[in-house]
């Protein structure tokens, strides 16, 4: 590796000389040959020494909530993707909130005072309906009693799109067995060094500052965001480019299978099926670039496919009029204030908003039709463009 | 089981090598059964099904190689070739002769889609070896069949080579000079096994995703094109030496000694230099049982030229069932005619830099052909590369980072193998060792499978 008996101190600078000298001491220290026995002994020694004290710094940190809940440090709630398995498996609740970006920034203290029981939220950006099936799965196989509702925010595309890549840097955290991946993984040493960060970033890892954070999990960022009408016209504005993608034909198959199954399989538990509040926009833009018919076709297969069921109740919040064109709860297109979660929850409580036939959400889909026709002339003002 | 994968590094080779040296000290032949039944099992993790494919195929070329012991017939050993070249072209080249025939013809035969079994171009070459070299005096000792089955699964060489000849292995296994464990093999083979698994785990999955991104890309510019190509260049180096290096190490650990595979290729002056340097063991077979057995360069120019096409056309094919692997040896067939007349017809010679330029250049241009999926892909690339559009062209620091690690290692660092052979046992191997494989472990679950476990 190094140039053994170098005479670079003799070309050099006189000055250098001694500094040059000592340096190549310093290296041949390194390379000289050492008892092949003691190396090898104190390397395996050292490796599996390394590899045991990780391991137990892993196993006692847990960061992601795998074997058991946070010991006397401060849950680090950064990245769902990884967290929601463990979450599910090891948090204490009897009911689940369970939705993409749209319910992310829903409070489990809203959630508890709307509709009360000790809540858990298993929410995540781009949340597919493979994804809603398999956090469906982790729940059940608890087989905890205590059990009695699900709330879940369905995003019809959802249903139609595959998930999404960064999943797959997880996926064993989703395999119920004890896998490498967790202990020696960049990822785990990664939540390592958040988690310690995090706590030695707030001193108080006990008391209201913890259950901040427990109340708000996952929804930090969202937290910053500002939502008002400028907001709301600058974001549409900026992403005029992205088209909605239309729903696939799998997409009955896929609500059967991913989400109607759960329900039919488990009649003890309440579920709560919400369509979330886009803004009137999101309409004008499938109407505009989308397919809009597909997805009040959707809309009406989702309240076919649960009109039968006892357990379910379906609430439609995306044709209210009253959050759908107050464009100053929203941050962009779709993503809506605090205010509208709690309203969301107060409405699923009242069940004020609950579609109880095919009929009803016939007529829902009408005025849905409507009010996307109304502010088609808004979003394309929005977008910067001119009347058709 | 991949070397690069948790199983294996934590509890598959601890087990492994603690099993046999537990065994061998007393009862050797149990302890070579041990590591037989370890082979197996590696090679089974994949697919058990390519279990039944490798042990057919051991048990049929060791009672052909039982019978050319009895009686030394060229009919045995060509039977021999016919059934091992038969079963890798079923299984390796059956859709590709298929499809060609299909699009010559017109007709409309099925393809089948079979499974590639891993490695089955690596072992079906060391039994055809084993077969020749007992047909042709040099495998005088009848070994047992443990010892052959040993000589052809050992698990560091069976997947991806280097390919090894009977009478360079099979004494090995059978000395019981081995059966101790050798501190100074334990401690080389630890260090040659981290810096092969840094090499592939931090180096060459780095460059895959450019190279990946080149390929994929409908419409590249000129300078990711260059950029791409010469990361494949990168990755494809990386990928299969930090393989190679892996397997010496882990032999070593058994105190078994794999022929050298890679000897810094890159620094090549010439195309034939390249050949000296990259795959070694390939080039080895190659020549042993192909070149010199059409004639070599014995007769005449003529046949020294259609010789060296012959093979390296074999060696294109057998990297892959299709036409740009077909091309991609032909065209290395050229270059080592041209070289041929260069410096020996002609007795022409050039600068060394010059010859080295222009060697790296041709490796670089020809991995193109190497890696798209076909000649349209091959195509677009080259396009790009010659377009003259510099547009959209991003370098991040951390690429420049990596890329002047890269260099540092081809160019600047000895070749791995000089440490496989003058074995050392000192603090800078030690820390080494002990970082790469802390840094390669913790990169571990994002890793892409080795290139060479394609053929």
């Amino acid at each position: 590796m190094f140039c053994k008996n170098s005479n670079l101190s003799v070309i050099l600078p006189v000055r250098f000389g001694p500094f040059m000298k000592k340096i190549l001491q310093e290296l041949d220290f390194f390379q000289r040959e050492r008892s092949p026995r003691k190396w090898v002994i104190s390397f395996l020694a050292g490796w599996f020494s390394l590899l045991f004290l990780w391991g137990g710094i892993v196993l006692f940190t847990d960061p992601y909530i795998v074997f058991h809940r946070t010991i006397g440090l401060k849950t680090a709630y950064r990245n769902p993707y990884a967290m929601l398995p463990g979450i599910l498996r090891n948090e204490p609740y009897d009911t689940v909130l369970i939705g993409s970006s749209m319910c992310q920034n829903f409070e489990l203290k809203d959630i508890c005072d709307a509709l009360g029981g000790d809540t858990i939220k298993a929410t995540a950006p781009g949340l597919s309906g493979e994804d809603v099936d398999q956090f469906l799965q982790e729940i059940f196989k608890r087989n905890d009693v205590r059990l009695r509702r699900i709330i879940i925010g369905v995003d019809l595309w959802g249903y139609s799109s595959s998930r999404q890549a960064h999943w797959r840097d997880y996926h064993y955290l989703y395999q119920r067995q004890w896998s490498w991946e967790y202990f020696y993984s960049q990822n785990t040493a990664e939540a390592v060094f958040n988690l310690i960060v995090t706590n030695l970033a707030s001193a108080d890892t006990k008391g209201a500052n913890l259950e901040k954070d427990r109340n708000r999990m996952f929804c930090d960022k969202l937290w910053r965001f500002k939502y008002s009408r400028k907001t709301f016209e600058n974001a549409i504005r900026k992403n005029e480019r992205m088209r909605p993608a239309p729903l696939n034909d799998a997409f009955v198959q896929n609500i059967d299978q991913r989400l109607i199954s759960h329900i039919k399989a488990h009649p003890e538990v309440h579920f709560d099926l919400f369509l979330p509040p886009y803004s009137a926009c999101f309409w004008s833009m499938q109407q505009e670039y989308g397919d809009i018919t597909g997805y009040l076709n959707a809309r009406l297969s989702l309240a076919q496919a649960v009109e039968t069921l006892p357990n379910v109740s379906l609430h439609d919040f995306q044709d209210d009029t009253k959050i759908i064109s107050d464009f100053d709860r929203y941050k962009d297109i779709s993503h809506y204030n605090q205010k509208t979660n709690r309203e969301i929850l107060g409405s699923i409580a009242r069940q004020d908003h609950k579609i109880a036939s095919l009929a009803a959400m016939a007529a829902a889909n009408q005025r849905l039709l409507k009010q996307a026709e109304m502010c088609l002339p808004y979003y394309r003002k929005c977008c910067g463009k001119t009347e058709k | 089981m991949l070397f690069c994968s948790y199983i294996f590094i934590l509890l598959f080779l601890p087990l492994c090598v603690a099993g046999y040296y537990l065994l061998a000290g007393r009862f050797l032949r149990l302890a070579q059964g041990y590591l037989l039944g370890m082979s197996l099992i590696f090679y089974g993790y994949f697919n058990w099904m390519y279990l039944l494919i490798l042990l057919s195929s051991l048990a049929v070329n060791f009672s052909l190689g039982r019978l050319l012991f009895v009686r030394r017939q060229k009919f045995l050993l060509w039977l021999g070739i016919l059934f091992n070249v038969a079963l890798l072209g079923y299984f390796k080249y059956y859709d590709f002769f298929v499809s060609n025939i299909n699009s010559i013809f017109g007709t409309s035969f099925v393809l089948k889609h079979i499974l590639l079994p891993l490695g089955i171009s690596f072992y079906t070459f060391q039994q055809i070896a084993y077969l020749s070299d007992i047909c042709n005096g040099r495998l005088q000792d009848r070994y047992s069949p443990l010892t052959y089955a040993l000589f052809v699964t050992f698990f560091p060489q069976l997947i991806a080579g280097p390919i090894v000849l009977p009478e360079e292995m099979m004494p090995q296994f059978a000395d019981p000079a081995n059966r101790k464990i050798n501190m100074l093999n334990f401690s080389s083979g630890i260090f040659i096994f981290a810096a092969g698994l840094a090499k592939k785990i931090l180096l060459a999955d780095h460059f895959a995703i450019a190279a990946d991104t080149l390929f994929a890309a409908p419409q590249p510019d000129c300078l990711s094109c260059w950029s791409g190509a010469l990361s494949y260049m990168m990755q494809i180096y990386f990928d299969f030496s930090g393989y190679c290096d892996m397997a010496i190490g882990i032999a070593l650990l058994f105190n078994i000694q794999l022929p050298v595979n890679f000897s810094s290729p890159y620094r090549a002056g010439n195309i034939q230099e390249f050949w000296r340097k990259w795959h070694i063991t390939l080039g080895r077979f190659l020549s042993q049982f192909i070149y010199f057995p059409l004639g070599g360069s014995r007769n005449g120019q003529w046949r020294t030229c259609r010789n060296l096409l012959i093979t390296f056309f074999i060696s294109g094919l057998w990297h892959g069932a299709g036409w740009t692997f077909v091309l991609w040896g032909v065209l290395h067939g050229v270059a080592m005619l041209i070289h041929h007349f260069w410096s020996k017809v002609w007795a022409k010679s050039m600068p060394k830099v010059a010859g080295w330029g222009i060697t790296f250049l041709f490796i670089l241009l020809a991995w193109v052909l190497f890696r798209a999926e076909s000649l349209g892909t091959a195509i677009k690339v080259y396009t790009g590369m010659f377009s003259g559009n510099f547009a959209g062209f991003e370098v991040s620091a951390m690429d420049i980072l990596y890329w002047i690690a890269a260099f540092g290692i081809l160019f600047l660092l000895p070749p791995l193998n000089t440490f496989a052979q003058k074995k050392h046992a000192n603090i800078a191997t030690w820390i080494a060792a002990f970082v790469l494989l802390l840094m390669s472990l913790f990169s571990l679950s994002r890793i892409t499978p080795f290139i060479y476990f394609n053929f």
